[in-house]
């Protein structure tokens, strides 16, 4: 039951008229119709995940509740403890296990010794590195007294599965949901109008932009070495709108979806390709997975080795830099396994690393150079120069994040640097999807001040000349959205 | 709330207006079909289904009525039937999947009222989603309730935008003027519903991908409800594969469920096996007969009918004196 799909509008209508018609006056059936419907809605994929759900949630509801009961840290600890093992052991055997175990058997097999390995056909269920996020950040907020355990178990299993936000985000953690599911929620039309917007504006992103880029991505990768080095620079750049128009749209219609039941989600993309520096990309893209892993691993790890070293150098190094390293490289090292299985992922998170060190490092030579040259900092061009830079950065670690293995993903980049570069891609394209894809980046500028990108657009003008607006994206879905129904990539999350 | 339910309806009324109006113009001012990604029309396009459909009056009552896919329309050669005795009527289209097949006998089976129907049963169509068939006849033929039944069950995009387009073409009228053609490059429409291929020889032997032939559930609920609503009419009817080249047929690793499957429905019989003929000089391509192939199927289709007795035969066996063919 995909968002774009003819059964999720129907039982989004059904869930809705309940909502607001049958059950509006009565906060816990507002609430239990939202459970019910969430639990209909993830067991529609594969009723199995629902136990695995169910099971997570009643876990940590109860294991919140005891560590509320207790006065003394040390008394929390072992329910806090037991919390996080299974939360993060559940993600371990359901995500990382066969992939543990090869590493495992390849490492002893370095030194000589045969190993047979034993793995399993495990089903990765839909949405669990979110879900799982979730109940984390739950725990840890409790544990740290800054949210107090929920006693309703309905509130508890409606949070880790609020069906807007379950397969894909944004993490809107249980800090800032729960307080609006304890309230009973009013309709409010003009929330709602801004939800059917942002909807709309998802969808044009998603079955526009991203579906119709999924085609030439796959044949430009699944293929890479019989194309010429600007086909291949042109699949990256595919990917790199794609991935964008994926997640973004995906995000866009669980949060407009959201604001037509009452909820408020967190933002998740600011429109991360117009951003300057690396650092500042990574405000703006997956901001609910970026904000939870500051949070939850930079920080942490930053005041643990904060602790550890007293001097204000180490070996030669500045120990707040080499603070910032050692947090960087675990939470990236860990942001890119959270996106799955595989060496690739590692390798895109640490290179994003790589980058934000380097930014890093770069802050104040940067700033003395611009001194010494006169150049303001506000310069237009250079502006624009430093933004085609990022994006170009960009693009290229997206390159590790969509390639099978870390060594096509080498070859591929080793194929740019061709002197085909500088020749006509070898892959026949469609002039109306670079049409549509300059309209995207056009409106998305224009709109980048706003929470999404048509949410300001028309706003003073005529009714009829607003809702002409939007029948023009409408009629540009129908007449160009891809026919090729393409889950979205972060289900696989 | 009552505001804001008020303010949607009045925004749908408002959307399907300039819906429809937009793909109208889009429809009208851009030509190239890249600008038109979800919706195609075009007349005639593959084959002549427009010329077919104005000339069922001409076909009323007529002994055989053939119905599938262009493995009907380009192997049962009407000509043939009629040297034999038998008036014929080729209501095969490309790519005619049961869907559309259904569609015309709800329209046009109580117009035609033949004698015996003979549907071909090409196993291919049964896998497909039936969208370019719809396309094709939403250009063709006339738009009405059933057109719209079928719109929905293919419920597809481009199916719905061609729909729109078409309709406001119907009621203006704009098809009136638009030129017909009946020879394009190798192919000539026969009248009656045949188009024969200019005499080529099929070679493009290769590397065989076997696959396995999937039929969609829609597909098969359609075939049933054709069959349903031609022996309602009391019309014998028999279900026939034309050939294949041996290259294609054998790429297909199901041949006998699918068989056993249209022998549930009815008398079956599948010519990759009843006869034995040479890819490369009964074929012009790895799918459809050449004109001498045609000849050889027919004649032994013919055969089978006359033994088996399907169907009395309006005129006398007219082999001697042939006319000469007229075409269009």
């Amino acid at each position: 039951m995909l968002f774009t799909s003819l059964p999720f509008v129907l039982f989004f209508v059904a869930v809705f008229s309940l909502y607001w018609f049958v059950f509006n006056r009565n906060l816990k059936l507002q609430n239990f119709v939202l459970l019910i419907s969430s639990y209909i809605f993830y067991g529609w994929w594969d009723w199995r995940f629902l136990l695995l759900l169910f099971f997570i949630s009643l876990s940590n509801y109860l294991l919140a509740i005891e560590i509320r009961k207790k006065e003394k840290k040390s008394q929390r600890k072992p329910y806090f403890l037991a919390a996080l093992i299974i939360n993060i052991g559940t993600l371990i055997i359901f995500k990382y296990f066969n992939f543990f175990i090869d590493g495992l058997a390849s490492l002893i097999s370095l030194s000589g010794v045969k190993v047979s390995i034993v793995t399993f056909n495990i089903i990765l269920p839909l949405g669990i590195s979110f879900y799982i996020f979730l109940s984390i950040s739950y725990i840890i907020d409790v544990y740290q007294n800054k949210l107090e355990a929920v006693r309703n178990v309905f509130d508890a299993l409606l949070t880790f599965s609020f069906f807007p936000i379950i397969l894909a985000g944004p993490i809107h953690r249980p800090i800032g949901l729960l307080p609006q599911i304890q309230t009973l929620r009013i309709f409010d039309k003009a929330l709602a109008a801004s939800g059917l917007k942002q909807i709309l504006w998802g969808v044009f992103m998603k079955m526009v932009i991203a579906d119709n880029c999924v085609g030439y991505v796959s044949s430009i990768f699944h293929d890479f070495e019989s194309y010429n080095s600007s086909a291949l620079v042109l699949g990256a750049f595919l990917f790199t709108v794609q991935i964008y128009a994926d997640f973004a749209g995906y995000s866009n219609i669980a949060i407009g979806i959201g604001k037509l039941l009452g909820f408020n989600i967190m933002q998740n993309f600011a429109y991360p390709y117009f951003s300057r520096d690396i650092r500042d990309f990574w405000k703006r893209w997956n901001m609910s997975l970026t904000t939870w892993f500051r949070d939850y691993t930079f920080l942490p790890v930053a005041y643990w080795v904060s602790g550890k070293i007293k001097s204000e150098k180490f070996y030669f190094i500045n120990t707040e830099f080499l603070i910032y390293i050692t947090g960087i490289t675990v939470t990236w090292m860990l942001t890119g396994l959270w996106h799955g299985a595989n060496y690739t992922f590692i390798v895109w998170g640490l290179i994003q690393g790589v980058f934000l060190i380097f930014y890093h490092a770069s802050v104040k030579p940067r700033k003395r150079l611009l001194k010494r040259i006169h150049l303001s900092n506000n310069n237009s061009i250079f502006i624009f120069v430093e933004t085609l830079f990022t994006l170009t950065i960009i693009m290229f670690s997206w390159i590790f994040f969509r390639a099978e293995n870390v060594g096509e993903a080498c070859k591929y980049i080793s194929g740019i640097f061709t002197f085909s570069l500088f020749s006509v891609p070898d892959i026949k394209t469609d002039p109306v999807l670079f049409l549509m894809i300059a309209l995207f980046f056009i409106v998305e500028w224009f709109g980048r001040k706003q929470e999404y990108a048509i949410a300001g657009i028309g706003l003073k003008w005529p009714v009829l000349l607003r809702w002409s607006l939007y029948c023009i994206i409408i009629f540009l879905i129908g007449m160009f959205m891809s026919t090729n129904e393409s889950p979205f990539i972060y289900f696989k999350f | 709330m009552r505001s804001f339910l008020l303010k949607i309806f009045l925004f749908t009324l408002f959307t399907i207006v300039f819906y429809c109006s937009s793909i109208i113009l889009w429809g009208e001012l851009l030509q190239n079909p890249s600008y038109k990604k979800n919706m195609h029309y075009y007349i005639g396009y593959y084959n002549a289904m427009s010329f077919r459909i104005n000339e069922i009056s001409d076909f009323k009552k007529v002994d055989i009525l053939f119905l599938g896919s262009s493995h009907a329309y380009r192997s049962f050669d009407t000509r043939i039937f009629s040297d034999h005795g038998y008036t014929s009527f080729n209501f095969g289209s490309s790519a005619q999947t049961p869907i559309q097949t259904e569609m015309l006998l709800e329209k046009y089976l109580d117009t035609l009222q033949p004698k015996l129907i003979i549907y071909e049963v090409y196993p291919f169509t049964f896998s497909l989603d039936g969208l370019e068939s719809g396309l094709d006849l939403l250009a063709s033929d006339r738009i009405d309730l059933q057109t719209v039944k079928m719109v929905i069950t293919l419920n597809q995009v481009k199916a719905y935008n061609t729909l729109i387009y078409a309709y406001y073409r119907q009621i203006f009228n704009r098809n009136k003027k638009l030129k017909k053609v009946y020879t394009s490059g190798d192919n000539t429409y026969i009248h009656g519903g045949f188009v024969e291929s200019k005499l080529k020889y099929f070679s493009g032997h290769g590397s065989i991908t076997k696959d396995k032939l999937v039929f969609s559930h829609l597909q098969l609920e359609a075939f049933a409800k054709s069959l349903n609503l031609i022996k309602s009419r009391g019309i014998p009817f028999i279900l026939v594969q034309s050939p294949v080249t041996k290259f294609k047929y054998q790429s297909w690793i199901n041949t006998k469920e699918i068989d056993s499957c249209f022998l549930s429905n009815g008398i079956m019989y599948n010519f990759n096996n009843l006869l034995n003929l040479n890819d490369s000089l009964a074929f012009y391509d790895a799918d459809h007969l050449n004109q001498n192939g045609v000849k050889i199927f027919c004649d032994s289709l013919i055969r089978i009918i006359d033994r088996k007795g399907y169907v009395n035969k309006t005129k006398p066996d007219n082999r001697q004196n042939r006319k000469p063919i007229i075409r269009f």
